[in-house]
């Protein structure tokens, strides 16, 4: 099978935005077009999960707010929500006094490795439950197959299989470019 | 991906629960933006199909795998099967419960537009739908393809050739009514329903082939039903500012009255009417903001 084109969300973006400027309610296809990848620009930018959290809720509220005044002139509408999360980030670095200004400033949006992620992360959500709580509890919570195991009440060899089958998905779905 | 670049990738992983939680605020922030008689994430009218009973299951498990959806709520009945459940799927809401004594299943078809028809259609057939027709380039500028769910349900995939992938005035996610009179209906949901005809098509033999209707702020798209396409009468859930007012206009306009409104248990004040194609429409006014 030919592995998944990249989608095409740059193209589409102006016709979402206009009619979430008409219905903010629509506001919702933005977020699910653009979340991962605002998600990936902060989690790669500071120091914690929580702190990404925080970031990714403030720069999506600041859109929704924003959106009236948003016109669509240079980078479009991801890029708008890519300068929202650098000034939060860079806020944050200035309150928690952590030292982030120099990776902001170095922040390339929408390069390959983010695109990468996002499609990843999209097709994570695709898998059966069972795999995605896996890959939650091994790679977010960083969870030993033990922990894993005693978590969702399955024996570490069921754990083991459900993330291999997992990651073999994956791997055939994001094609194998070395 | 190389291994490595995958590992790397996983440090970031989002929390699905971070993601929903996320997505729930920012429906209930812009919910206080606008005036609408819908709860929070829904606009005024939402399909509503009747899974057959003991497919419930698959069917959400298929709109997940196949389209990566989200089942934001379910409510079981005592017995275990489904009563009702809600699901997001690019921005939009599905609702669905399964089938006993009183609601016969009743599939609906969908009209999904997807950045990428192709991908969107092999998702399906690899998440347990059955090909109803492989991808193909539409006059009207559509890609587009067909697949029938393990419930039943029938969806018209669609990615929009213009500069959009989503072909204008329709969201990501519209019900597609296939009707026995369908001039008839859109007469009344007119008349009843106060909806509006944005576009209406017709064939040299009086056909109605394609209607695109608006009802509150809803588009909705029907056509007369065909060997093809039989008429599938379905279940819309409409909110409206005063339900006891909408059906009884509902009524004046030649709807079947088949429950009259009444207060019920999950927070809505709510009737069905049936319209003459015979589509049931659950009529509801929320008792309370959710």
């Amino acid at each position: 099978m030919a592995p998944p084109q990249h989608d095409r969300a740059g193209l589409d973006e102006r016709h979402l935005v206009e009619a979430a400027q008409r219905d903010p309610r629509q506001f919702a296809e933005l977020y699910e077009l653009y979340f991962e990848r605002v998600w990936i620009f902060v989690i790669r930018r500071v120091a914690d999960r929580e702190t990404a959290q925080d970031i990714t809720s403030e720069v999506f509220h600041s859109a929704l707010r924003g959106l009236p005044h948003f016109e669509s002139r240079g980078g479009g509408f991801l890029a708008w929500l890519y300068r929202i999360a650098r000034n939060a980030i860079a806020d944050a670095g200035r309150q928690r006094r952590r030292e982030v200004q120099q990776v902001v400033e170095e922040a390339q949006p929408a390069d390959r490795e983010t695109e990468d992620a996002a499609k990843l992360f999209r097709l994570i959500r695709r898998l059966p439950k069972e795999q995605q709580q896996v890959l939650e509890l091994r790679f977010v919570a960083e969870k030993s197959v033990a922990e894993a195991a005693n978590a969702l009440g399955r024996s570490e060899g069921a754990i083991k299989q459900l993330q291999f089958r997992a990651i073999r998905t994956l791997r055939e779905q994001m094609g194998r470019s070395r | 991906m190389t291994r490595q670049s995958f590992l790397r990738a996983m440090q970031w992983m989002p929390e699905r629960s971070f993601r929903n939680r996320l997505r729930k605020e920012l429906e209930m922030s812009a919910h206080e933006m606008v005036k609408s008689p819908a709860p929070a994430g829904f606009t005024a009218v939402t399909a509503y199909p009747v899974l057959p009973r003991g497919t419930a299951e698959a069917f959400l498990t298929f709109v997940e795998q196949a389209f990566g959806a989200e089942n934001t709520m379910r409510v079981p009945r005592p017995d275990g099967s489904l009563m009702h459940a809600e699901i997001r799927m690019s921005g939009c809401v599905l609702e669905c419960g399964e089938s006993n004594e009183q609601f016969a299943p009743a599939p609906v078809c969908l009209h999904y537009y997807v950045p990428d028809v192709d991908a969107a259609y092999q998702a399906a057939l690899k998440a347990g739908a059955e090909s109803l027709y492989e991808p193909t380039s539409r006059p009207y500028g559509d890609r587009e393809a067909g697949v029938r769910d393990v419930a039943g349900n029938s969806w018209f995939l669609a990615t929009h050739q213009g500069e959009h992938y989503i072909m204008e005035p329709l969201r990501s996610l519209t019900p597609y009514i296939m009707a026995n009179g369908a001039a008839r209906l859109i007469e009344f949901l007119k008349e009843g329903l106060g909806a509006e005809a944005i576009y209406v098509g017709s064939s040299p033999e009086g056909r109605i082939p394609h209607a695109k209707i608006r009802i509150g702020d809803t588009v909705l798209e029907f056509s007369d039903a065909s060997p093809q396409w039989p008429a599938t009468p379905v279940g819309l859930h409409y909110y409206v500012e005063d339900a006891d007012a909408a059906c009884e206009r509902a009524v004046a306009a030649g709807g079947e009255l088949i429950s009259p409104p009444r207060d019920q248990p999950y927070g809505e004040r709510s009737g069905t009417v049936k319209d003459p194609s015979g589509n049931s429409w659950y009529i509801a006014q929320l008792l309370q903001p959710r």
